[in-house]
């Protein structure tokens, strides 16, 4: 998402197209690729007779909305800041590249000691990541687990990418 | 018919503010074709975007009564990694027009041929412009925006399009960027000339021209 404006210049040349059209259609791209990928995982994991299924459908359902939003958000407020700072792209990389070890994705937070854990639950990637987690596994119960934070993040990141986006809608596309 | 109602847009450069169209009030009545006259870097052509509605203002309103062209100029509302085809029906569908149609109209018009199929990014500059002439021209348009592009192709290319025009300008209007006088006399009656933001409107095109010869004089 953080190219949609930069990479679209000319498309946002046809006065129908605006800024705010070019986010969400990438946006839309990014979480149906996600899920389709997801899916053909699973299913290859059947394949290969390691597949699993999820215990509580609704969860797996909102923990993932969740987190699109989550990630559309802030989506939203890279691309309006990468039509202003050509390198934030790159700095944005480095910026979250710590994220795939603060998320519990290699390992599960509660092996982690109980003050670790406390700070590494101010990510709110981490509770998506364990919600998911917990709809597959109905012995699995996070006590740190908290989807109001996450829900609420993610709520606060779609607002001011929007907040963003109006703001600088003029701004955002000079002359070619 | 377009309106401007206190109008303004600056731009933020690297040598400060430069105001393109400082507080414009104007109206571009239906029926009459424009042409714009102004020096280079006046803003001739953020004229035409705003028109379009490809710019947002800094402060006024642009109304519309009429269905609007997208600006046809140098630079291009393409996407690069599209071909000539899907760029073309992207366009028809998000201005409703039958795609197949437009389609159709287009891959003749333009006389592509293969390169119809191929990126954009393969494009002489020629070519983007007859593909953007052509698109342009199989959607029905109230008023037609064109930005310094009429000199494109050869002879004989221009000579179809000056053809296509003149048909479609029996319903339709065009404002026209252009510093080919010859050019401006054939297509326009009216004329706006666009200086140190402010814009003037002239019920002839004469005036106007004569008006924008003073002005390239005085800067002399």
């Amino acid at each position: 998402m953080t190219y949609a404006i930069t990479s679209n210049g000319p498309l946002l040349q046809l006065p129908p197209v605006s800024t705010f059209d070019v986010i969400v259609a990438r946006g839309l791209v990014e979480v149906v690729t996600d899920v389709v990928v997801a899916i053909i995982l699973l299913a290859g994991f059947f394949a290969v007779g390691r597949g699993l299924l999820p215990h509580d459908l609704p969860a797996l359902s909102a923990s993932v909305v969740a987190v699109a939003l989550l990630g559309c958000g802030i989506g939203f407020i890279n691309a309006v800041i990468n039509a202003f700072f050509k390198s934030w792209d790159k700095i944005w990389v480095q910026l979250t590249r710590a994220l795939y070890f603060c998320s519990g994705i290699f390992y599960v937070p509660g092996m982690m000691p109980d003050w670790i854990r406390d700070i590494l639950a101010w990510n709110p990637v981490l509770h998506a990541v364990d919600w998911f987690r917990s709809s597959f596994f109905p012995e699995y119960e996070p006590h740190w687990l908290d989807r109001s934070y996450l829900a609420i993040v993610a709520a606060v990141s779609v607002a001011a990418g929007l907040c963003l986006e109006r703001g600088l809608r003029r701004h955002l596309y000079e002359p070619l | 018919m377009i309106t401007l109602e206190g109008v303004s847009k600056v731009y933020r450069t690297r040598s400060g503010r430069r105001t393109v169209l400082d507080n414009v009030s104007a109206t571009f009545e239906p029926g009459y074709n424009f042409g714009v006259l102004g020096v280079n870097g006046a803003g001739k052509s953020t004229l035409i975007r705003l028109i379009a509605g490809s710019e947002i203002p800094d402060c006024g309103i642009v109304r519309r009564y009429a269905r609007v062209s997208f600006p046809l100029g140098f630079g291009g509302t393409f996407h690069g990694a599209l071909s000539g085809r899907e760029n073309v029906a992207f366009i028809a569908r998000i201005y409703g027009a039958g795609t197949r149609g437009v389609l159709e109209y287009v891959a003749d018009f333009s006389e592509l041929g293969e390169y119809f199929h191929m990126p954009v990014n393969t494009y002489s500059a020629g070519m983007r412009a007859r593909l953007a002439f052509a698109a342009c021209l199989a959607l029905d348009f109230d008023l037609y925006l064109i930005d310094e592009v009429t000199e494109v192709g050869d002879q004989r290319f221009r000579q179809k399009c000056a053809e296509a025009f003149r048909e479609r300008m029996q319903r339709s209007d065009i404002i026209l960027v252009t510093h080919n006088v010859h050019t401006l006399r054939q297509y326009c009656d009216r004329g706006a000339v666009l200086d140190n933001g402010e814009l003037t409107l002239f019920d002839d095109i004469g005036t106007a021209l004569s008006r924008y010869h003073r002005i390239v004089q005085e800067s002399l």
